[in-house]
């Protein structure tokens, strides 16, 4: 009987070690994530978030980051100089979802379509959940942090109506009915109650000017290389104004830039680029270093514009016509190379070949294209007179200056100035030209709502065309 | 008086019993059948008295003192036929003869083991001798086929990566759909640890010797497999290694040494081909693009001449880099770049030494192993070394331990998966008039329009290194003699090194690149159970365990990716000038788990059983996180019943039912909570959130029920099993698609239902016995696999296929625009609208379900023959009704849209108005019929003579002196394929292991081709 005690005794105490194993269940935690109540309850958690979102607009979402690339790390730049195409370059990438852009009969599964949506409403989500807990926030850094969110919000939102909808048409105050993207200012906290509608291109710009609005006023002055300040928020702004055609503003916000005097022209154009940390002249830029950048091997700015030995894969071949837009002598000319690395032989753009370089978004250049084109427009002279703005550009690249009589020369100014930049694609919107032989409102020269989309949320409405 | 009766009724009894024996003890010798060497070990029993038994020793010699009713002899031995020998002899000699009825078969289950004739739940066996000496990695390769309702598919013909089986269909539309992997009781890793982004998964199961297993069972339903819960709904695969056996040490060597070359090869275009199909296509786009003022090239055309002279002025400058500066107008290059990205000939070789032996107390098997094996792919190879001991020893009458120790170093060099430009299938996209060497350089050239692979395989390598300890030790110890308590401790580790490096001609790495990757796992468990197995009376016996088990697996990984090499030379990391990437990652879980089943038996024909696991996982939402497993099932051997036991060709017949529930967590770790990760943007370092929480988050529940028969006829030379099942599967683990406009593409539910029912049969017999022998193993199984509910929602695949899991199809289906052929009028791509009438619009195009990469039936057929010293196999796989769509013909079948070097069949397009063909008009750019459509869609069915064997074993008189026994052979595999994929291997899946991206070929390795050269030798 003793025995038998002793054995049942063994049994209970072996039971009674596994027993214990529940509580092994509960120290498994996870290494590389934090509760989410946890991030957003202290002022450094917030203000992390905040930077999260700078990652995304610059990345994408790290989870569906595949081959292509996204938002301002390559697609602002990329899509929008293959929409614009009208023969300044040629596609010979074998990435279809690029191609069929540059080839104006995308579908409406296009990668790229898929990618920049999902990728900019994760940011705006970011920057929605700290606007929301923004009272956490240290109350020295609070307007600055609050300033960025919506800038970050704001520049996104831009980026989302200019590829996904209709162009704004008819000037300031015209009634911009047309589908534009769903509005999407809180955080989302569920998986519940998602299903939003497209908002019209009028209510979409109207955030983007008062989130804009905002931020100039929270925003610093200066701050480290690549945060939003105050000139960056008003750089946008005249963008935005730009697109609108509101003449007036749009001249104001490019002059504040301008008179702020915390930037300069670089004394080369050929500075502008590739440069590891802001040159004097970026109002904003993305931040790139060897170990987070968009891209190097499958995709990315770099990856598609160049080809030197081991660098790029030539998949955006400069045609030899676009070089006739510039004048003999003229700086900007030589801004190209015949390429050396893959595909070698085809001309290909300098401004795009130090893969781990950051990435001017906005450069000090361009305001004074914006303060002369809208002064032009407007007959007025915020700031300066037209033909100073654009000779001040020109003198930088060695030209004798002109005079400009005709709204024609300062585009083509801005033309030259920031050729495969990304700022074709509002140049051809905003002056409705055609693009090979298509109107600028022609249903393929935008993005489609992606089909995933469509199929997650029936209240939205595909683009027509698609 | 009374007291004299009684002694007399006892005399009577004993006396009475003793006129049928005679004797008091028996003495004798047992031999194998096969080579008349003694059978230590085997167990003689009294069948009267089940209790009286004795093992015979390491000579097959044995005495048993026999009690007074004694009158048969039972001699029972792992894989023989049980003999029942009349005791009328002082002296029994007892020649065993190998089981092939399997109806005695010692079946290993889910803590044990069980005869087949008892088992009520529905498990495959695969025995040693399929599973040996074979010219592949992984024992999954080896059971393709031969299991019934076990689906094993390669994927590709590199070698090391990833094998995806399916026992019972998909389970599951987000969470895993691989089974389980245990090796001798312990469960082990088996999904990739390695770097995923340019590379197939890896295969954890290559690192396993298959020589060292003994049998593979694979518990198919939930009768079978509940007993391991929430892992179960895809089926367990429980590995057995080798046991050491009592006698006198017997010594086994094998050797064997072959070639490989690819199975299948596509047909691409020579030089002559591709200039003459390039020049009209680039005519045919001028003219198209004049036509119907395109101004691909950013202006309209004056005239067609214009646009044609633009297009081929294009083509040519093209044509002219392309071709290096050599003459292409003439030809004068001709490259075959798919055989440049094969290896002329790929060798392999195994050596493989084993010893076996021990006596009363202990036993021990030890073997070490050497295996080297070549890819078909440039570069691509696997070596693996091992060595093992399993050694049991019986330390007193109740307690025995014993440990399996086994150690491994496996070697994969890697080439990058189908979708990278560097690997070597690529290499078919480059045209056939770029020289290999560039004459003007006199290196590699690198003038197309892609990458040189050739370059890649120079100047790159991916070493992946795996170290792997899979060892346990055990305690047995018998309290009563029908009650024993066991205790086991497993661990696997694998230590796992990456290592790689670019060299500096190697696309986009100017300066080289290096990159380290390590993964560490310690995956451990423990088991504690008590056995008991009793007989009440003469007709009721009962078999239980309950027991309980701990597991836990951390793992861990880290990566380093550095530039800036001063040469080649240097290809450490130590010397990189930047270093570009680092991270490291942790992850761990824990499952905790309760565990029991009986087994009744009523008078040796009814069969009853119930099982249950009670599992907490770690993985799952603080709501959910315990799940409860249970199953019952019975069965009846009807010809155990008198009005069966006379029939003259029905030998043997049971049916059997069973229902249960399993489950299925292979998900990643923390998927319950809301999470916050870390974001790297640089001099900002901060958090995204990655996911929302659902802590409802629990198993995804698969109720299965199985109907089975099994049968034996005419002696038993015929058997088989018919079985159905029907598996229902709920609560899927589902990343349910969100409007991304909320931030987030998916959150993980349990939503939805599928199912999988299915019929499979196999039948086993022996056509002729006697000095000839033939017999025959056939299996054939039919999965249909039902995707119910989804939410509604549709789930895409991933891959390079149209794939997506829609509700009412099975999951995979392909669906996309249908392609309707060629407007004969003017070459136009045609596809069909919803009306069944066609457009040359794709995007008006209805899109619907075009096909299935999910086989109707599969299955496999074996003929075993033998006469004198000669052996000879065939050894048949099939598989039936699934389809295959070519992900790279939008590239290469593509009537020349695009630079690629197209398949040979391009050349049958269409040209003038009236042809009749399916290729449109070749029209450079202009996207005629480029859209994925169901176009690059063909029937995937295959039958393929996988292996074939003729062995011829040297007479014993021969070899005496230095072996007992000596066997030499040639073997084949692949060796034949009939198969209406016309694009190449039929054996195809460039995701490797996917649930919704099957049955996609994208520049896919083909399956090797192989001969072997074999010697075994026992001494």
């Amino acid at each position: 009987m003793k025995t038998y005690l002793k054995k049942a005794g063994a049994v209970l105490a072996a039971l009674f070690l596994t027993a214990s194993c529940d509580k092994e269940l509960d120290k498994v935690k996870p290494q590389q994530s934090i509760d989410s109540d946890v991030a957003l309850q202290t002022s450094s958690g917030v203000i992390n978030t905040l930077f999260g979102a700078y990652s995304t607009i610059a990345y994408g979402v790290t989870a569906t980051a595949g081959t292509l690339g996204t938002l301002f790390g390559t697609n602002y730049n990329v899509i929008g100089e293959l929409f614009a195409n009208s023969g300044d370059l040629n596609w010979s990438g074998s990435f279809a979802p690029y191609r069929d852009i540059n080839n104006k009969n995308a579908t409406a599964t296009n990668g790229n379509a898929a990618n920049d949506w999902a990728a900019a409403y994760n940011a705006i989500n970011i920057c929605n959940n700290v606007e929301a807990s923004i009272d956490v926030v240290e109350p020295d850094v609070k307007d600055q942090i609050l300033g960025e969110a919506r800038f970050i919000r704001a520049i996104t939102y831009f980026e989302l109506i200019r590829f996904y909808a209709q162009p704004w048409t008819g000037g300031p105050g015209a009634a911009n009915t047309q589908l534009g993207v769903p509005l999407v200012i809180t955080p989302t906290t569920s998986g519940e109650n998602l299903d939003v509608s497209r908002n019209t291109v009028s209510e979409v710009y109207a955030q983007i000017i008062t989130d804009l609005t905002s931020a100039e006023s929270l925003l610093n002055e200066t701050m480290p290389d690549g945060r939003a300040t105050k000139y960056a928020a008003a750089a946008f702004l005249s963008r935005i104004y730009l697109a609108q055609g509101d003449w007036q503003n749009a001249a104001a916000t490019a002059d504040r830039v301008i008179t702020s005097a915390k930037y300069s022209l670089v004394p080369e154009i050929g500075q502008a680029f590739n440069n590891p940390a802001n040159s004097v002249e970026d109002v904003f830029a993305i931040q790139q270093n060897a170990q987070s950048n968009a891209g190097t091997t499958n995709s990315g700015i770099v990856t598609f514009y160049a080809s030197l030995p081991g660098i790029g894969r030539g998949d955006i071949d400069i045609s030899d016509n676009h070089l006739l837009i510039y004048e003999a002598g003229d700086a900007r000319k030589d801004l190209f190379y015949v390429g050396t690395g893959d595909k070698p032989g085809s001309l290909r753009s300098s401004k795009w070949v130090e893969r781990f370089a950051i990435i001017p978004i906005v450069r000090l250049g361009e305001m004074y294209l914006t303060r002369a084109e809208a002064n032009f427009r407007n007959g007025q002279s915020i700031g300066a007179t037209p033909s100073d703005d654009v000779n001040f550009i020109r003198a930088r690249s060695h030209l004798a200056p002109i005079t400009i009589n005709s709204i024609d020369q300062v585009l083509l100014e801005r033309r030259r100035e920031l050729a495969f930049e990304g700022d074709s694609y509002n140049l051809v919107k905003r002056t409705q030209q055609n693009v090979g032989g298509r109107p600028y409102n022609d249903p393929k020269l935008i993005y489609p709502i992606p089909q995933f989309e469509l199929d997650a949320n029936p209240n939205l409405v595909q683009n027509p065309g698609y | 008086m009374k007291r004299k009766i009684t002694i007399l009724l006892l005399l009577v009894i004993f006396f009475g019993s003793r006129a049928f024996g005679q004797v008091s003890s028996v003495s004798g010798k047992v031999t194998d059948a096969r080579d008349g060497l003694p059978l230590p070990g085997v167990s003689i029993v009294v069948q009267e008295v089940p209790s009286a038994g004795v093992q015979s020793d390491g000579s097959g010699n044995y005495r048993i003192n026999l009690p007074a009713n004694a009158r048969n002899l039972v001699f029972k031995y792992i894989g023989y036929q049980q003999k029942v020998i009349p005791v009328n002899s002082e002296v029994i000699n007892v020649v065993m003869e190998e089981d092939t009825k399997q109806l005695s078969e010692v079946v290993v289950v889910g803590y044990g083991t069980q005869i087949r004739e008892n088992l009520t739940g529905s498990i495959a066996k695969v025995n040693a001798k399929d599973i040996q000496d074979q010219p592949v990695q992984s024992f999954e390769s080896a059971i393709q086929g031969k299991a019934a309702g076990v689906f094993v598919s390669s994927g590709s013909g590199k070698v090391g990566q990833g094998i995806t089986v399916r026992v019972r269909g998909s389970s599951s539309v987000t969470a895993g759909n691989q089974p389980l992997y245990v090796i001798d009781g312990i469960p082990v890793t088996s999904a990739s640890l390695g770097d995923d982004v340019n590379f197939d998964p890896s295969n954890p199961m290559a690192d396993i010797n298959p020589n060292d297993i003994e049998s593979v069972e694979v518990l198919k339903d939930a009768s079978a497999s509940a007993i391991y819960g929430s892992r179960a709904s895809n089926g367990v695969i429980l590995i057995t290694t080798r046991k050491g056996r009592q006698g006198k040490t017997e010594f086994n060597f094998s050797y064997f040494t072959g070639v490989s070359e690819p199975a299948v090869k596509r047909k691409f275009l020579n030089s002559a081909q591709y200039v003459e199909l390039y020049n009209e296509s680039a005519v045919n786009a001028g003219k198209y693009d004049f036509a119907n003022d395109i101004q691909l090239f950013g202006f309209p055309f004056a005239s067609e001449e214009e646009a044609i002279d633009t297009y081929v002025g294009y083509l040519e400058e093209n044509f002219d880099a392309f071709s290096a500066g050599t003459d292409w107008r003439n030809l004068a290059v001709n490259t075959d770049w798919q055989d440049e990205s094969f290896r002329s000939s790929a060798s392999n070789s195994q050596y493989e030494i084993s010893a076996t032996g021990g006596n009363e107390k202990t036993r021990f098997f030890t073997s070490g192993s050497f295996s080297d094996q070549e890819g078909i792919y440039i570069k691509n190879a696997f070596t693996r070394i091992s060595g093992r001991l399993n050694l049991d020893h019986s330390a007193t009458d109740k307690l025995s331990l014993g440990v399996n120790l086994y150690l491994s170093k496996s070697v994969n060099d890697r080439v990058t998966d189908d979708n990278a430009f560097s690997t070597p299938g690529q290499m078919v996209a480059l045209p056939p008039i770029q020289p290999v060497i560039d004459p003007s350089t006199g290196r590699l050239s690198t003038t197309g329009p892609y990458y040189n692979g050739l370059i890649e395989a120079r100047d790159a390598f991916f070493k992946t290194t795996v170290y792997r300890n899979v060892s346990s030790a055990y305690a047995s110890y018998k309290f009563l003699p029908y009650l024993n308590l066991r205790t086991e401790f497993g661990v696997d580790i694998l230590n796992q090194a990456e290592d790689g490096y670019q060299g500096r001609e190697t696309q986009g790495n100017p300066s080289g690149n290096g990159n380290y990757r390590s993964a560490n796992s310690l995956n451990y468990t423990t088991n504690t159970f008590l056995n008991f197995v009793k007989d009440f009376g003469l007709r009721h016996n009962l078999e239980a365990i309950a027991g309980f088990s701990f597991q836990k697996q951390d793992l861990k990984t880290s990566q380093v990716v550095g530039e800036g090499f001063p040469s080649d030379d240097f290809k450490n990391l130590a010397s990189a000038s930047d270093i570009t990437f680092g991270s490291s990652f942790g992850t761990d879980e824990a499952l905790v788990s309760y565990f029991a089943r009986a087994n009744y038996r009523f008078n040796d024909r009814y069969l009853f059983a119930l099982s249950a696991r009670y599992d907490g996982s770690s993985k799952f939402g603080a709501n959910n996180r315990y799940g409860f497993f249970p199953a019952a099932s019975a069965g009846w051997i009807l010809s155990k019943e008198s009005f069966l036991s006379d029939s003259e060709w029905l030998s043997f017949l049971k049916v059997r039912l069973g229902y249960g529930f399993t489950g299925n967590s292979s998900i990643l770790d923390h998927q319950s909570l809301a999470l916050f990760g870390a974001s790297t943007y640089p001099n900002l370092p901060g958090y995204v959130p990655t996911q929302v929480a659902n802590p409802d988050l629990k198993w995804e529940k698969t109720g299965s029920f199985d109907a089975g028969l099994e049968f034996g006829l005419f002696n038993n030379r015929l058997t088989g099993d018919l079985s159905y099942y029907n598996k229902q599967t709920e609560d899927l683990l589902l990343n349910v698609n969100v409007p991304s406009t909320s931030g987030f593409a998916t959150v993980l539910k349990n939503v939805g239902s599928l199912e999988n029912t299915g019929l499979e049969l196999t039948l086993s017999s022996q056509n002729l016995v006697g000095a000839f022998k033939w017999n025959t193993d056939f299996n054939i199984s039919r999965n249909k696999n039902k995707i119910k509910d989804l939410g509604g929602q549709v789930i895409l695949g991933t891959g390079r296929g149209p794939q997506r899991a829609i509700e009412g199809y099975p999951i995979g289906v392909f669906f996309t625009a249908k392609y309707a052929g060629v407007d004969s009028q003017n070459g136009d791509a045609l596809y069909y609208l919803e009306d069944g009438t066609t457009t040359n619009d794709y995007n008006a195009a209805f899109r619907q379900v075009v096909g299935d990469a999910n086989p109707e039936f599969s299955g496999g057929i074996t003929n075993n023959f033998s006469f004198k010293n000669f052996d000879l196999n065939f050894f048949f796989q099939f598989v039936s009704g699934n389809d295959i769509y070519n992900g790279a013909g939008i590239y290469q079948s593509v009537n020349a849209d695009f630079w690629d070097n197209q398949t040979s069949d391009q050349l049958g397009r269409w040209q003038n108005p009236g042809d009749i063909t399916d290729i449109p008009q070749a029209r450079f750019l202009m996207s005629n019929g480029t859209r994925t459509s169901s176009r690059w869609l063909s029937d995937g069915s295959y039958i393929r003579l996988k292996t074939s064997t003729i062995g011829y074993t040297i007479p014993g008189s021969k070899v005496k002196n230095l072996f007992s026994s000596a066997r030499v052979y040639v073997s084949g595999y692949n060796l034949w394929t009939i198969s209406d994929y016309a694009n190449g291997d039929p054996e195809v899946n460039t995701t490797t292991i996917s649930n919704i991206d099957n049955g996609v070929d994208f520049y896919t390795a083909p399956q090797p081709r192989t001969i072997t050269f074999g010697v075994n030798l026992k001494f």
